[in-house]
């Protein structure tokens, strides 16, 4: 939104401050200023619009003008009670008539007809006002409705008269496969909510956002139609958003116009008019209402309230300074103050309403700095914050880098990794076909992220992120997943690793790796195991195959560890059992067996452990051909063990271990 | 076994006289006199021995025993001589550069959301998430944005059905804590979001909110200014100057838009806050009435505030970095600065 600064001064005669402090105020009280911009003599300081979308009486320069006055305490020259009162007498009568059909989407429509109209160029400062203000000017007739406009905030629309069949505008919804050829000279196919401005024949124009072609305003137009109306915002809004033309006016309307605006803008429109092309009023100023004018609000504030909210201590005397300074009208009663709010101020409906207006009049920065005093019941935050932190850390330490990465992912990295698309949710509106499906893995996305790293030699990434399951019943099922990878040769052992020292770290003892035989994601058949713990699954640790490393162009060997966080994350703990260390030597002994091939040595040392308590420790000490040596610790905490109680010990595992594993011990 | 129990002890000897430290020396021992170990084994092959052989073969054995115990007992010395003898002229370089361990890298992100987390927590915050799938009412509706309000246009969204939003905000997350909460209560919201924007330097179209808000007896806007100067003090310096400026939220009334002073200038003009010396840090505002409302709680009896943190924006700020991309690409050689 572009505002002159001199316009500002047409109605603040009394305004001193420079362009630069008056965009720091309107900064610090309304909204944020993006530019000031020299324009000959001029300043234009371009607003931003979102930040008023509350205010639709700011898209005008009366309304900023209010806004800036009351900022420095200055009489604002308002027209709109002159021009209200204003009554136009026609000389003569030609007919004008007005049917509004949809009166659920015009609350108010004024028109007049206008006459002896020489339609010719602006002049030069009618031109540069609103070129300044980023709107090419078209002629007279056009460029003084588009400057009402910017005064006002009311945007009008002036028909070729001629064009009207016998004087009558209905104001009605389109009708089914209607179309209209507007002014930018594009045909536009219409949907049935869509308010059209029409004759008994056809359609004129869309209502609030732009004329028909067929009654646009020629250098032959002598006679007019000039239309000031209250279209309703809602509807606006969408309008625009089916025909994807958003216009000035548009932009104004879906903010939701006050209905008192559309009479003085006509008027102003047509003083103007009279002035500047020599219309003459040739009809009575229709003014029909579907819904009563808009009153002044009243809204009652409690002066102890106001204080409290705010964290001041100002007295009623302040509080009435600063909201007078606004046009707002006050009765003050001890505590409670009833404020009269005008109709152009329809965000202002509560109390805390008038709190902010109190706030940002007297400067944001004359607030107090305070903590809340209230004793809060601070409840403790899910252990999930402290656990996810400590992975992060651990993984970290053990040398791995944090990557985030887009959980919005493409059909192409979908299926490269080896899964189907059709399970995923999918966005209806996505930016490009790379950002469309919600993962439903972050293996596809690490994949990628490997490829892009290409060249990198050590690789050690880690990912803890949401995945997202469609539940089949609308419902989307979220689940936090860690990922981690790494590559080369040795890259599954390595990665197995350095997830039992994470484990570890978690206080988790109990981790299982068994063997996968299929799996239906991109894993490497025979270098695959899902991960139990306590018998639990929480995923799975594997390489992935050369095909789907293909599909990257990876070259190395990449092994993945794929997680669900909380699964894994149920198991950790801050206790511990301490046990003392034994005062008493253990025996330690090596055992080397023989086994077939295909042997897989986590069961062996999972069945050791389990044939006698005694047994404290066994780690595989040597893997070499076919030969299995283990380091068997045995303990007992009250005495030492004796060779007869070992050997008994030492003849089950060789029992059990050509039972089960077809395992021969080695004599040594 | 003469030779057996010959050959035994000179392979011991020799390698005993090889070994370089305490722990070979140690090994050695296990090996060769163990319980378990060679001559040991020996040993107990003596029964099977004819009579008149048995007293001979245990003889070399404890001479070979005992050779093996003496030589296992001078090399210790030795080793343990050379070593302090070594610790006098060793000559090493010390500039040499050091051995490492592999160290990993938080992303810059993760950093600023635990950064704040603590801060939280010391105003005694409790941290909760929320789900990233959300419907139209959390996201929009309870929040004061009602369907077609111009105000939607302030977050682009992308929709997955016609109630079902990827969130564009963590206040998504207010009136669905809000409503099964009693007040007084204080909890912050860490978490992604989404916006249907292309990206650019400055802009992505999925990066994190960190979203507090707090509701009690007697809240005012200057507890909230008093917050956010904590909070922002703590992750950015405690030197930071703070501005606040009005601005519009349709859930919040008052609003109030943050600017801090440039951590990296002090205000003074850098390439970080573009020359200016400041910086817009955050949104923020007193909770408005309606949407306590919403969350069944009595506006006139309890306010609140609400805010919200960009950890992407501060990690732009802290960091200097001049492409909001970066965090979310992926390239290592750029994740490993941090």
């Amino acid at each position: 939104m572009l505002i002159s600064y001199h316009w500002l001064k047409k109605f603040i005669p009394g305004l001193k401050a420079t362009p630069e402090q008056v965009a720091e105020k309107i900064t610090l009280s309304l909204v944020e200023v993006e530019s000031i911009t020299r324009r000959g003599e001029d300043a234009i300081i371009d607003i931003e619009n979102k930040g008023i979308t509350n205010r639709p009486d700011c898209f005008s320069h009366l309304g900023v003008a209010r806004e800036v006055a009351s900022y420095f305490d200055l009489k604002l020259d308002d027209p709109l009670g002159r021009l209200t009162k204003t009554r136009l007498k026609p000389a003569t009568k030609l007919p004008l008539a007005v049917e509004v059909k949809a009166t659920d989407l015009c609350q108010r429509y004024n028109a007049v007809v206008l006459t002896n109209l020489t339609v010719a160029p602006s002049p030069r400062w009618l031109q540069a006002g609103l070129e300044n203000c980023g709107i090419r000017p078209i002629n007279n007739v056009v460029d003084i409705t588009n400057y009402v406009m910017l005064e006002l905030g009311q945007p009008l629309h002036a028909f070729d008269y001629e064009k009207v069949e016998k004087g009558k505008i209905i104001v009605r919804r389109a009708q089914p496969k209607e179309q209209i050829t507007t002014l930018d000279g594009a045909g536009r196919d219409l949907n049935g909510q869509v308010l059209m401005i029409a004759d008994s024949k056809k359609a004129i124009g869309i209502a609030g956002i732009m004329g028909g072609k067929n009654s646009e305003i020629t250098f032959q137009t002598r006679t007019i139609v000039l239309e000031a109306a209250n279209f309703n915002a809602i509807n606006n809004r969408l309008s625009a958003k089916f025909l994807k033309l958003r216009t000035e006016a548009s932009t104004r309307f879906e903010k939701d116009l006050e209905n008192n605006l559309t009479y003085p803008a006509l008027i102003r429109a047509t003083q103007l008019l009279q002035e500047l092309a020599g219309a003459k009023v040739v009809s009575d100023v229709i003014d029909l209402k579907t819904k009563p004018l808009s009153k002044p609000k009243e809204i009652t504030l409690s002066l102890s309230w106001l204080n409290n909210f705010l964290g001041l201590s100002l007295t009623s005397a302040e509080v009435k300074g600063i909201l007078q300074r606004l046009s707002l009208e006050l009765e003050i009663n001890k505590d409670s103050i009833i404020i009269t709010v005008p109709s152009y101020r329809r965000d202002l409906s509560l109390e805390a309403d008038i709190a902010e207006e109190v706030a940002r009049i007297l400067g944001y920065d004359r607030i107090p700095i305070t903590l809340p005093q209230e004793q809060m019941g601070a409840e403790g935050s899910p252990p999930l914050f402290f656990w996810r932190r400590k992975v992060k850390e651990t993984l970290v330490g053990l040398g791995f880098t944090e990557i985030h990465t887009y959980s919005l992912i493409g059909e192409d990295i979908i299926k490269k990794a080896g899964y189907t698309i059709e399970t995923h949710s999918r966005l209806r509106n996505p930016l490009s076909e790379d950002r469309i499906y919600l993962r439903r893995s972050l293996i596809p996305g690490i994949l990628e992220v490997i490829a892009e790293n290409g060249s990198v030699e050590k690789l050690k990434i880690f990912e803890s992120a949401k995945i997202f399951l469609d539940e089949n019943n609308g419902d989307i099922f979220e689940n936090e997943v860690l990922i981690a990878a790494n590559c080369g040769e040795k890259s599954f052992l390595t990665l197995k690793g350095h997830f039992e020292a994470l484990a570890e770290a978690l206080g988790i003892n109990d981790v299982e790796f068994i063997p996968l035989e299929h799996t239906d994601g991109p894993w490497l058949t025979g270098r695959v195991a899902e991960i139990k713990i306590r018998g639990e699954f929480v995923g799975v640790l594997g390489e992935i195959s050369p095909q789907f490393l293909e599909n990257f162009s990876i070259a190395q060997r990449i092994t993945i560890l794929n997680i669900g966080l909380e699964a894994f994350l149920n198991f950790a703990t801050v206790f511990k059992t301490y046990t003392p260390i034994p005062k008493y030597p253990p025996i330690i002994e090596d055992l080397a067996f023989n086994v077939p091939v295909y042997t897989h040595v986590g069961q062996m040392i999972q069945s050791i452990k389990q044939v006698d308590g005694l047994i404290n420790n066994v780690d595989l000490l040597d893997s070499f051909d076919q030969t299995r040596t283990f380091r068997i610790t045995y303990q007992h905490q009250e005495r030492t063990m004796t060779d007869r109680e070992v050997g008994k010990i030492r003849k089950e595992i060789i029992q059990k271990m050509k039972i089960k594993f077809a395992a021969e011990l080695k004599q040594l | 076994m003469r030779e057996q129990i010959l050959n035994t002890k000179n392979e011991a000897l020799s390698l005993i006289i090889n070994a370089k430290d305490k722990i070979e020396i140690d090994r050695l021992r296990i090996v060769f006199l163990g319980r378990k170990g060679r001559l040991a084994k020996l040993t107990s092959s003596i029964p099977q021995l004819p009579d008149n052989d048995k007293a001979q073969i245990g003889k070399l054995i404890n001479d070979a025993k005992k050779a093996i115990e003496d030589t296992l007992a001078s090399q210790g010395a030795k080793i343990k001589a050379t070593r302090r003898q070594d610790e006098k002229e060793e000559w090493l370089d010390v500039t040499a550069p050091g051995i490492r361990p592999e160290i990993g890298h938080l992303n810059p992100v993760t950093r600023i959301i635990w950064e704040l987390t603590e801060a939280f927590e010391k105003l005694g915050y409790q941290i909760v998430e929320t789900p990233e799938i959300v419907n139209d009412w959390y996201n929009f509706e309870s929040l004061n944005i009602p369907p077609h309000h111009p105000s939607r246009d302030l977050q682009d969204t992308f929709w997955i059905t016609e109630n079902l939003l990827p969130r564009t905000h963590t206040s998504s997350a207010q009136v669905m804590l809000m409503e099964k909460l009693k007040p007084p209560f204080k909890i912050a919201i860490p978490g992604w979001v989404y916006r249907c924007e292309r990206s650019d330097a400055t802009h992505e179209f999925y990066f994190t909110h960190y979203e507090g808000f707090a509701v009690g007896k007697n809240i005012s806007f200057a507890d909230l200014k008093g917050t956010l100067y904590f909070l922002l003090r703590s992750v950015l310096g405690n030197e930071i100057k703070l501005k606040f400026r009005a601005s519009y939220f349709p859930y919040v009334e008052p609003c109030a838009e943050i600017s801090g002073s440039c951590p990296h200038c002090q205000g003074k003009g850098c390439s970080a806050c573009g020359g200016s010396g400041w910086l817009e840090l955050l949104g923020s505002g007193m909770i408005h009435p309606q949407v306590l409302k919403n969350a069944k709680i009595n506006p006139e009896i309890y306010s609140g505030f609400a805010f919200c943190f960009g950890p992407h924006r501060l990690a732009m700020i802290k960091y200097k970095v001049n492409d909001m991309r970066i965090f979310n690409n992926a390239n290592l050689r750029i994740l490993q600065q941090f």
